[in-house]
């Protein structure tokens, strides 16, 4: 590429840049004056917490299985599944989330469970439509 | 299915290239090559990806989500991704109604809108849909991203295009057969990319930093998403200044080089295939 030719695409670009960069910049308004790094807040969705804790030992058995996601969770294609370690499967209520709590997905323990371990699995869609899925144990009774 | 879902924004990515190209060369009243043969194919093509590509992404994420027919409207109406794909599925469906078309005053003002609109939409399905911080920034620079290289790479697929339609089997695309799409039709190509080169190249500098300006270049690179990126940009690079250099040929009066106006197609080709993959991994430190 000759330098005449990269001059030549000099003063267009530079406008093209100009309206470029501003009409996003004055679009956003003052979130762009918030100042803080980009991509701080674009993360896939995650895990933040559940109940039970991921390999805690419960004392009595549980009555509702928790999680908490980074993002505000959409139930639709949402999924919390319970089984016993040897894998058969224990029926939980309904899945929902809670008005006040939009990232906290929740389903009732309606069994009372029996001591032993137990897995959580969950999977559920981020805002970009990545599916997003885990696994977590707990315990019920006494620590082995 | 490991590679079904970037087929099918692949798919959609070439769509929405061809209609924004085809848009942009009616929105000056010119319709390249609309008689040759290859060019009605393009177009054929690009009509039944912006159908099929949408279809494609809903029974993806249907079969990823593990839903019933019955529970699609409910992903539709209920869900972020939901309402983004039926922003997406309508001006599809306008943009392949129209692409196949013939260009009047009418057709072109509307696929003009449509292809826009695709533009527009295809953010909502990507990870712009998922910025919580510069929510409408993300989406903009998605869709000046997608609607430049729209226009630039599109556009010059269609003038190949046009040109390859007047090839004998033996004569390949020769500089005479260059010649015949007319000195109009190059300029106001040229017109085009000159201002949406750039477009897409800021656009796609903009995106790439509100998804990995938080991370070190290390950080970056150690992931794939960051290792595609790093290729999108450098083979983006190469077409720019392949583009730089035809637009020089034709501001001196010459025709553009056959071979370099083949290969800027053949490269940008294969950046939409880097982003087909790129978009549906994720960004470092997520």
């Amino acid at each position: 590429m000759t330098l005449h030719a990269i001059r030549s695409l000099l003063r267009p670009s530079l406008v093209v840049a100009v309206l470029a960069a501003g009409i996003p910049a004055l679009a956003s308004g003052a979130d762009m004056a918030g100042g803080a790094m980009p991509g701080a807040l674009m993360r896939h969705l995650k895990l933040v917490r559940s109940f039970p804790a991921a390999d805690t030992v419960l004392a009595t058995s549980p009555e509702k299985i928790t999680i908490e996601l980074s993002e505000a969770v959409e139930v639709t294609g949402a999924k919390l599944t319970l089984a016993t370690q040897g894998g058969a499967p224990i029926v939980l209520g309904a899945l929902r989330r809670e008005p006040s709590a939009p990232k906290v997905l929740r389903a009732d323990v309606s069994t009372t469970l029996a001591s032993g371990s137990y897995a959580v699995s969950w999977r559920t869609m981020s805002k970009d439509g990545h599916v997003v899925k885990g696994t977590f144990g707990f315990r019920v009774g006494a620590a082995k | 299915m490991e590679f079904a879902a970037p087929l099918a924004r692949l798919l959609l990515y070439a769509g929405a290239t061809l209609a924004i190209g085809r848009a942009a060369f009616a929105f000056f009243d010119t319709d390249v090559g609309a008689t040759r043969r290859a060019v009605r194919g393009a177009l054929w093509f690009g009509a039944s990806a912006l159908l099929i590509a949408p279809v494609a992404l809903l029974l993806l994420q249907q079969q990823a989500l593990e839903l019933t027919a019955a529970e699609l409207p409910g992903l539709l109406r209920e869900t972020t991704w939901g309402r983004g794909w039926l922003q997406l599925a309508i001006p599809c469906v306008l943009s392949a109604m129209l692409l196949p078309m013939r260009v009047t005053r009418n057709t072109s003002l509307l696929l003009l809108m449509a292809a826009l609109g695709v533009a527009v939409a295809m953010g909502g399905l990507g990870h712009a849909a998922a910025d919580e911080q510069w929510p409408l920034v993300s989406r903009l620079f998605d869709a000046m991203h997608v609607a430049g290289a729209g226009a630039w790479i599109g556009g010059l697929l269609l003038l190949v295009l046009a040109t390859a339609g007047n090839a004998k089997p033996t004569e390949a695309v020769s500089e005479a057969v260059l010649d015949s799409v007319s000195d109009s039709e190059w300029r106001v190509f040229s017109r085009t990319a000159t201002v949406m080169a750039p477009v897409m190249m800021l656009s796609g500098v903009g995106s790439a930093w509100l998804r990995v300006g938080a991370s070190g270049p290390a950080e970056i690179l150690a992931t794939d998403y960051g290792r595609l990126l790093a290729l999108k940009i450098a083979l983006a690079v190469v077409v720019l200044a392949m583009g730089a250099t035809q637009r020089r040929r034709l501001s001196v009066g010459n025709t553009p080089a056959p071979k370099a106006v083949l290969w800027e197609v053949v490269i940008a080709a294969v950046v939409l295939v880097v982003t087909a993959w790129m978009t549906g991994m994720e960004p470092p430190g997520a």
